[in-house]
């Protein structure tokens, strides 16, 4: 658990908050810091140490791979993506690892599992809007058409050559790309270059 | 640019693998028994096959699983794709094993 007061998003010299937004923008972006993100690993095979992790989380670990089980809304409670046959990442709003780390650490106990508090090591960028795929796809070798990459799916790719994980978490589409806090600030700013088509200049 | 089918998340792009060499190269059990020709030819000599070729590759900016390929490395054809663990497919001719 990082002191709050210590707290820094990889974006916050860009001050994005500041900046502003387009509304005839047919992509807009995001980004969702300091969100709770944790991995664990286990034997999903073994019907107890599932069983153990849905009761102590709130929802069951995926085993399909690239899905993701839980709540649509974040708010309502724990989200786990499928990294591996093995390995998952378990995402939850703002400021809620140590009470999920501690509810694991006594849940785990019984098994050959590890739960590792990674919330520091990625930010999250929300790419959305009707523009959002055709923009991603500029620098994404995934299909992003909704045929092959349904909503509330996720996986892990490449950005621009940076490693990703992608959750589609909306229709309109709504993209969340998790990115290694050292390749924020160049992620954004490709985004920010591959989007600008998408953002009409303002007249005058 | 190869297009792989890793087994857990189907056709990526290549860009998205890293290569591991020859597969099913077993460590010799006992090590210190070798010969340093024997231990040479364990750590370094591969076959350099034109055909069918059975080798490993992770997805390492994917589900970072490592698993064997089994590719023609005249044509870039991939023959099969299968586990850690799993016994190839096929006679390792690139043909369906039957004769
Ligand atoms: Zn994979």
């Amino acid at each position: 658990m990082v002191d709050p007061y210590l707290r820094q998003s990889p974006l916050a010299h860009m001050h994005l908050n500041t900046r502003p937004v387009s509304t005839d923008a047919t992509v807009w972006l995001r980004e969702e810091p300091f969100r709770t993100q944790i991995v664990l690993r286990g034997n999903a095979d073994k019907k107890p140490f599932r069983d153990s992790v849905e009761s102590a989380v709130g929802c069951a670990l995926p085993r399909e791979p690239n899905s993701v089980t839980g709540p649509t809304d974040l708010n309502d409670g724990t989200r786990i993506l499928w990294l591996g046959p093995d390995e998952w990442l378990l995402v939850a709003p703002v400021g809620n690892e140590q009470q999920l780390m501690e509810t694991l650490a006594d849940t785990l106990t019984k098994f050959h599992a590890a739960a590792v508090d990674v919330s520091e090591s990625r930010t999250v960028l929300s790419v959305g809007g009707p523009s959002a795929s055709e923009a991603l796809a500029k620098g994404c070798s995934l299909d992003l058409h909704p045929r092959s990459f349904a909503t509330g799916q996720c996986a892990q790719s490449e950005i621009a050559r940076a490693h990703a994980i992608y959750h589609k978490v909306g229709e309109d589409p709504v993209f969340e790309l998790y990115i290694h806090r050292s390749y924020a600030e160049y992620v954004w700013m490709w985004l920010e270059d591959a989007t600008g088509e998408y953002v009409p200049v303002a007249e005058g | 640019m190869l297009s792989i089918p890793c087994p857990w998340c189907g056709p990526r792009d290549e860009t998205e693998y890293s290569y591991g060499g020859e597969a099913h190269i077993v460590r010799p059990e006992d090590p210190q028994a070798l010969s340093d020709r024997e231990w040479a030819d364990y750590l370094f000599m591969r076959a350099n096959t034109k055909g069918a070729h059975r080798e490993r590759w992770v997805h390492s900016h994917g589900c970072r699983r490592w698993f064997n390929v089994e590719r023609n490395t005249a044509t870039n054809e991939i023959i099969a794709v299968y586990k850690m663990g799993e016994s190839p497919p096929g006679d390792g001719t690139g043909g369906d094993g039957a004769p």
